[in-house]
């Protein structure tokens, strides 16, 4: 009676869940979960790093069977095709949507959360996400006393063909579950300093707001470059 | 003795997905799926795809897995408990109902279990291997997605404030039931040996013995050599096998939905949005392309608000029955035709009950 051998199809597969489970802790340690969940679906990440280290470690220690499959084409790509994905976010630097996304996203959305600001707006500085909850209940006309007051935003700048030398659109992404709902929220800003920043560079805007429509101009006393921030994406909460 | 958990068999597919006897289709989906993996940076390369676009990509490619992977490792969890330590005479106390109240039960049955839509699949397929008619398991797999607790919660989160909120529950957990039943009773009268697919069922070879089972089954007409498997391992031989199984086509899936938005601009769909049926077909579409979890879809829908009820109550009802990664999940899971039926009838059902419901508010 021959003992029990290592299976190479188990064995493939516990890999896989293995390559997996180190990308969510990967991910947790390297604080990057902002450019993957949004602050509700954050939870996610420990649930899947810790249910992938389980199944890894029952599967690798049920990886021993009587009767093996031999080593197929077939398995292995299938392993592979598991692995690839799950390398290729860890192995890359993270990236986030830019003014490439900006043509593909709707802008024309007026917002998703009547809760997200629910402040007084008459004073303080406005935010983004301000913005964002003023279009959702279209009262951006509501900023019209706010004329001519001053508000600094963050963003990454794109531009278009209505933009001037000296202007540019500041955009940022707001997601209510990941990336891949993100809908855009921006700015046009104007009076910025000509041929200064690229399309993708991430910008403060301090300067003078003005309620125009459904648009918000913002005159620039200053325009700064910034690094990309820890948290790329709004978040409605 | 079909009481005795243990005595029922763990998944006998092979771990890598390879069925019992691996044919030149499966082969050839295989390197097919690899080839589309190998296609993008070879467009890249080749200058066809932007550096912009390919980063577009991959930011809701990965997006969309990681948000996927958790739910589905949750539904796998849920499925290999319901395969290694619920009774078979569980489910042929279901069996025993009379089949037009099998259904309904099993639709209801979805308010007690939390699995998302990626999670159900293996979920329904462990329920058809269990004994549980074709129909109840589909009527099942498509309910709970939407009737689930943390579905319902996460729905009335983002509508709250709003005074459309209870239209939006209410109409979203009714019509879901409704479609899901609609499915059960068309796929009702299939045979059970024909329903799954052969890569997927599980029923080929229940001897419960530590072998691989994969390209080659075990050989042994009746596997006495084999003692049974420690439960445990029978645990993690459903759990892991439906990681193996399933992931394959979320990744395929993701990829897809992550094309699609890369390369279709959303902008288009406002021009749509004040049509009719054009609107409601449209956020079916686009909950299809979107593939996103009924557990955070909702929040997605209330962004769209300048669709109205009824089409953002037919993005929460389409989608989680029939997306891009299930339509993938479907085709591998089930026999040739119940994905065409799904789409068809969900589509039907949805499309009505959203008209009517957008006339009732």
């Amino acid at each position: 009676m021959r003992g029990k051998v290592w299976s190479a199809s188990r064995l493939g597969v516990g890999l896989a869940l293995a390559v997996w489970a180190s990308l969510f802790w990967f991910i947790l340690f390297a604080d990057r979960t902002s450019f993957y969940f949004a602050s509700r679906t954050t939870w996610l990440a420990p649930v899947g790093a810790i249910f992938l280290t389980i199944a890894m470690v029952g599967r690798l220690a049920s990886a021993r069977v009587d009767h093996p499959d031999p080593p197929s084409g077939t398995h292995l790509g299938t392993v592979l095709l598991l692995i690839a994905p799950a390398l290729l976010i860890m192995l890359f630097p993270p990236v986030t949507l830019g003014s490439y996304a900006v043509a593909k996203r709707s802008t024309s959305i007026k917002g998703a959360y009547v809760s997200v600001t629910g402040r007084d707006l008459s004073k303080g500085d406005l935010s983004l996400v301000d913005l964002f909850g003023l279009r959702y209940t279209g009262d951006l006309g509501k900023l019209a006393p706010r004329a001519g007051s001053t508000s600094s935003f963050t963003g990454f700048v794109s531009r278009d063909s209505s933009n001037g030398a000296d202007e540019f659109m500041l955009n940022r992404f707001m997601i209510s579950c990941c990336p891949g709902d993100a809908v855009n929220v921006q700015v046009r800003v104007v009076g910025a300093p000509p041929g200064q920043f690229e399309q993708d560079d991430w910008v403060r805007v301090t300067g003078s707001i003005y309620p125009v429509g459904e648009d918000v101009i913002v005159d620039a006393s200053q325009v700064e470059q910034v690094p990309r921030p820890k948290h790329p994406y709004l978040n409605s909460s | 003795m079909a009481d005795a958990a243990v005595s029922v068999a763990p998944s006998t597919r092979s771990e890598s997905g390879a069925s019992s006897s691996p044919s030149s289709r499966r082969k050839v989906w295989a390197w097919a799926s690899l080839a589309v993996v190998a296609l993008l940076p070879i467009s890249y390369f080749a200058g066809a795809l932007t550096r912009a676009a390919l980063a577009n990509f991959v930011v809701v490619f990965s997006s969309l897995l990681l948000q996927a992977v958790p739910l589905v490792m949750m539904g796998a969890f849920v499925a290999a408990i319901i395969g290694t330590f619920v009774p078979a005479s569980a489910f042929e106390r279901i069996g025993r109902l009379p089949e037009p109240l099998q259904i309904p039960v099993a639709g209801l049955a979805g308010f007690a279990f939390p699995v998302c839509e990626c999670g159900s699949v293996p979920v329904a397929r462990r329920l058809v291997d269990r004994g549980l008619i074709p129909s109840a398991a589909v009527t099942f797999m498509l309910a709970a997605p939407i009737l689930n607790p943390i579905v319902l919660v996460s729905t009335s989160i983002a509508y709250r404030g709003r005074d459309i909120l209870w239209p939006m529950v209410l109409g979203r957990v009714g019509l879901g039931f409704v479609a899901a039943v609609v499915v059960g009773w068309v796929v009702g009268g299939r045979d059970r040996s024909l329903f799954l697919r052969a890569s997927a069922s599980a029923s080929t070879h229940d001897c419960g013995c530590s072998d691989d089972h994969g390209a080659t089954g075990c050989g042994h007409a009746n596997c006495s050599h084999h003692g049974p498997r420690p439960r445990w391992q029978t645990f993690f031989d459903y759990f892991a096998g439906d990681f193996a199984f399933m992931g394959r086509f979320l990744i395929f899936g993701a990829a897809v939905a992550a094309a699609l938005q890369t390369l279709l601009p959303q902008s288009i769909l406002g021009s749509v949005a004040n049509t009719p049926v054009v609107s409601l077909v449209a956020m079916m579409a686009l909950a299809f392309a979107l593939s996103l979890c009924s557990e955070s879809d909702a929040f997605v829908a209330a962004s769209f608000v300048q669709f109205g009820v009824g089409p953002q109550l037919a993005f929460l009802v389409f989608g989680p029955m029939m997306d891009a990664k299930l339509a993938f999940l479907y085709n591998a899971t089930f026999s040739k035709g119940f994905l065409r039926t799904v789409l068809l009838v969900v589509g039907a059902v949805t499309l009505v009950g959203t008209l009517w419901i957008e006339v009732l508010v």
